[in-house]
């Protein structure tokens, strides 16, 4: 407990303003929903969010390096889970990524994403001197390779995708040769081509109604479609909360966990999308501070990993909403709705924290 | 190492965000009005609530235009069960009078609505209804009925069935009679559900005017019915029949044939539906002698007994005969009207001379538009004196070479009935709200004097000779009113060129009784066979229609103990 005042407050600070913010505007995205099936989406989310930061407190007050160092067996524990959900998961539209836990539904792709960067972080700083090598590039990869194939075949293609900007990240800022890094991404850009025919259908639509919404204007492309509506029809200032017309009349599909981001945008405006922006500026911008001044490479490789899920999942999140990037289906951290993202979300934090509480450890 | 390559990181999510913000700002602030537009367009559904067409009435309060309630028959293709489309158009086919594979194709598909019938008969609807039939609905309508069929149809005009004026008044006041609709503003949900409770607004319509004209039905009959009988008897390529009230320009009455019913308007063609009376120029023949002798009475260039010498029916000016179609030698002033001598007139024009002629027809607003209330009035022409040829001013003191409609000729005539002032002519009397307020009354418009009274009286008088035994309208004659009048028989231009000698116009206009006009009426015969003298083919119309009218009106007679039969 001691610990405690070494906390970074304006990072907690930031965190709680957004997922505040995050939990007003799944109050109005759900209003219809609640009205439709009586589940208090409000309520749900204040629990995980308390639940998020008891989490978030424990990790942030216990040594990271521990974590660090049980990282294979955390991975073994996750790619189990996996196995096991693809065996024999839970099938909720169309996808099995679910297991039931007592009275809750978990996850355990989101999990395997803590595991992730805990496991390149460990491997990574193992290396570090060995850095030149090609298995510095290519065994991370491989490690990486295997919950990332068995996420993407639940299919949750969205969480499968993060797992490749996070990886190729967190090797670059620990220093992976730059030359190896673009033969790596090169290699990548080569077989995605390939990577199509593993597609589902509906997964083909998705890509394909992005590259053109007006193809399918009341089938896949209707999210498109609806979403820049939203977001266009809000204008500098927004429509107001719970004055959202999209959001209200129920237009945009996912509006509380995917697209969380348009009702941002149609009742708050560009100024409430600048918020948010700035809000994850200010974490970002503490993240990196920490990272600075960890002195120990895990804690550094850790903390960079973190900021890759983070951003990973803001930026294709945002861009989605916006028309820029396909839509798959990622959630917004800290303002979307859903008991693992947020716990999850939350334990990166954590991780992040405990590196900053103990930056004075050598 | 670390430190710059996670800045080099940091640095990318600046250069993201700036795109992401970028993307934002064209979406919400630069093209913000375009999707607010997509977003009220498919949120937003507006019903209009139509107002209901105002009526048209006759001078009395009889309905001659009218919108009533009743049904239309639609459908919702996409509602309708595939395996049904056949039993469905089977049921709908007694009611439909389109072809079976037609009403089969209307309901295929996957439209949201699509008109079946328009505004169903009584029975019709209770049919449908009892069928119950998916996808089959009847929605609220009006229909626009005429009660009395063809009656004034061509001034009437019609709507199409969504109640858009198209002809004759219905169009001309199509704003006022239309009213505005009321709308009712919902908004629908992403599944095109109707969400009641959230915004919605509406405002009532506002039903249209009403018109009231200054046609009697009552007259109106009486001219149709003999117009009718003089069509069919002469075999008449059309006929036309006005009845004025000179002191005020009132119209009673105005008949066409052919005509139709706009009940059923796309039945009939466009020359039934013509209102020649008021759209088709015509050379008015001898009846245009009345306005050239009053002038020349009024300019004291001849009196009434004044002689001219009349060449024994033939004279030769301009290297052409002139011919009377009876030889006279020396006429008065006043028998020349009677007997409508060609050379008579021909030399009272000489003493006029082309100006001083031309002015006083432009008084009596020959070649201009009467400024009647309906669309289409022709204006005719009255040519410059500078644009005349040698044979022009004798022609027009005989009607030709100057054409005027059938409505121009009477309102020019009537002046001579109103004490010599030329009133503007008015079919439409007022305007009222759907309340009964008056919004607007048409107010008798005088536009100049164009003889004094008492060359007007001194007309009237000579002209009650022509309807006398020996004058030309005798058969225009009604018993205890003196008819001032003159008949008309005009060559009509022959499609090769010059005037025909097989096609006339037969024409008779009067004014009773002579001594203080009540009645002004013209009665226009085109192509009659075989008889084709005004005095013959259409003299006996005006009588007819004069007699009924004035019996209907109950007029004291002029002459005391010459009481119209009963």
């Amino acid at each position: 407990m001691k610990n405690l005042k070494y906390l970074d407050w304006i990072l907690l600070a930031a965190v709680l303003v957004l997922a505040g913010l995050g939990a007003t505007v799944i109050y109005s995205a759900s209003y219809q929903l609640r009205l439709l099936s009586g589940v208090h989406y409000l309520q749900r989310q204040l629990v995980w969010i308390v639940l998020g930061l008891l989490v978030f407190l424990v990790l942030a007050l216990s040594d990271y390096r521990k974590l660090v160092a049980g990282a294979y067996f955390l991975t073994a524990v996750t790619t189990f889970l996996l196995v096991v959900i693809v065996l024999l998961g839970e099938t909720r539209f169309g996808a099995r990524r679910w297991i039931q836990v007592g009275g809750f539904t978990v996850q355990p792709s989101e999990f395997a994403k803590i595991t992730l960067i805990l496991m390149l972080a460990r491997y990574l700083a193992g290396r570090f001197d060995r850095r030149d090598r090609w298995s510095y590039v290519l065994v991370p990869c491989l490690l990486a390779a295997v919950p990332a194939v068995l996420i993407l075949k639940q299919p949750d293609l969205g969480t499968a995708i993060i797992f490749l900007p996070v990886t190729i990240g967190m090797i670059f800022a620990a220093g992976g040769k730059g030359k190896q890094i673009l033969a790596l991404v090169l290699i990548v850009l080569i077989l995605l081509p390939g990577f199509w025919f593993f597609l589902r259908e509906y997964q083909k639509s998705r890509l394909m109604v992005f590259l053109d919404p007006g193809l399918d204007p009341s089938g896949a492309g209707y999210t498109i479609i609806q979403s820049k509506i939203a977001i266009g029809s809000g204008g500098l200032w927004g429509k107001g909360w719970l004055g959202g017309t999209q959001n209200m009349l129920s237009f945009l599909p996912e509006r509380q966990t995917d697209f969380v981001f348009s009702v941002v945008a149609e009742e708050w405006g560009f100024a409430g999308c600048l918020l948010v922006i700035l809000l994850y500026g200010v974490i970002f911008l503490r993240l990196f501070t920490i990272g600075w001044r960890c002195r120990e490479m895990s804690g550094k490789f850790l903390v960079v990993g973190g900021i890759l899920v983070l951003a990973a999942h803001a930026g294709i999140n945002i861009g989605m909403a916006a028309g820029l990037l396909p839509a798959t289906g990622l959630p917004l951290p800290l303002i979307s709705y859903g008991g693992s993202v947020t716990v999850t979300v939350m334990a990166i934090l954590g991780l992040c924290q405990s590196v900053y509480v103990h930056r004075y450890y050598i | 190492m670390y430190k710059s390559r996670s800045r080099t990181v940091f640095i990318g999510f600046l250069i993201f965000a700036v795109l992401l913000l970028s993307r934002l700002f064209a979406l919400q602030c630069l093209q913000h009005s375009r999707y607010q537009l997509q977003a009220r367009g498919q949120q937003q559904s507006t019903y209009f609530l139509p107002p209901r067409r105002g009526t048209i009435y006759d001078s009395r309060g009889n309905m001659l235009a009218a919108s009533i309630p009743c049904y239309s028959l639609y459908a919702v293709p996409r509602e309708i069960p595939p395996e049904r489309i056949d039993e469905i158009a089977d049921l709908l086919f007694p009611v439909i009078d389109t072809d079976l594979e037609q009403i089969r194709s209307r309901l295929t598909g996957e439209r949201w609505f699509v008109w079946l019938k328009r505004q169903l008969s009584e029975e019709e609807s209770e049919r449908i209804r009892r069928l119950a039939l998916p996808g089959i609905g009847l929605k609220e309508d009006l229909k626009r009925v005429y009660p009395k069929g063809n009656l004034l149809s061509q001034v009437l005009g019609f709507t199409d069935p969504d109640g858009n004026g198209l002809e004759g008044l219905e169009w001309k006041f199509d704003r006022q009679l239309r009213g505005s609709p009321g709308w009712l503003l919902t908004e629908k949900d992403g599944a095109r559900r109707e969400v009641a409770w959230h915004r919605s607004h509406s405002l009532d319509p506002l039903d249209g005017c009403d018109i009231h004209l200054t046609v009697d039905e009552v007259i109106q009959s009486f001219a149709e019915e003999a117009l009718e009988r003089v069509y069919r008897q002469y075999g008449a390529a059309w006929a036309s029949l006005l009845v004025m009230e000179p002191s005020t320009g009132k119209i009673l009455a105005l008949a066409n044939r052919p005509t139709f019913d706009p009940n059923v308007y796309p039945l009939s063609t466009a020359e039934e539906r013509r209102n020649r009376t008021i759209t088709d120029p015509i050379e008015p023949g001898s009846t245009f002698k009345v306005f050239p002798a009053a002038a020349a009475l009024e300019a004291g260039l001849v009196a009434r007994d004044t002689e001219f010498y009349c060449e024994e029916g033939a004279y030769w000016i301009g290297g052409r005969p002139l011919r009377d179609s009876s030889p006279h030698g020396i006429l008065r002033f006043d028998e020349i009207l009677q007997k409508s001598s060609n050379i008579g007139m021909a030399k009272v024009g000489m003493i006029m001379g082309r100006d001083n002629l031309y002015q006083s027809l432009v008084r009596f607003g020959i070649g201009r538009n009467s400024g009647i209330e309906l669309p289409g009035e022709a204006p005719g022409t009255l040519r410059h004196p500078r644009d005349w040829s040698g044979l022009s001013l004798r022609s027009i003191t005989m009607g030709h070479e100057v054409s005027m409609t059938a409505l121009g000729l009477l309102t020019a005539f009537s002046a001579l009935g109103n004490g010599g002032v030329l009133v503007q002519p008015r079919i439409v009397d007022r305007v009222e709200a759907p309340t009964g307020e008056v919004l607007y009354r048409y107010p008798v418009r005088e536009k100049g004097r164009v003889v004094s009274e008492e060359t007007a009286r001194e007309m009237l008088d000579i002209l009650s000779q022509v309807s006398v035994e020996g004058g030309t309208g005798r058969r225009a004659a009604i018993k205890g009113f003196p008819v001032a009048g003159k008949t008309g028989t005009a060559q009509k231009l022959s499609p090769e060129g010059g005037y025909s000698h097989s096609l006339y116009r037969a024409l008779y206009m009067g004014l009773v009784p002579a001594s203080r006009p009540r009645l002004a009426i013209l009665v226009v015969v085109d192509e009659p066979r075989p008889e084709y003298y005004g005095g013959v083919v259409s003299a006996p119309v005006f009588k007819e229609v004069g007699e009924r009218i004035i019996r209907y009106l109950d007029l004291e007679p002029v002459r005391p103990g010459e009481e119209l039969p009963t």
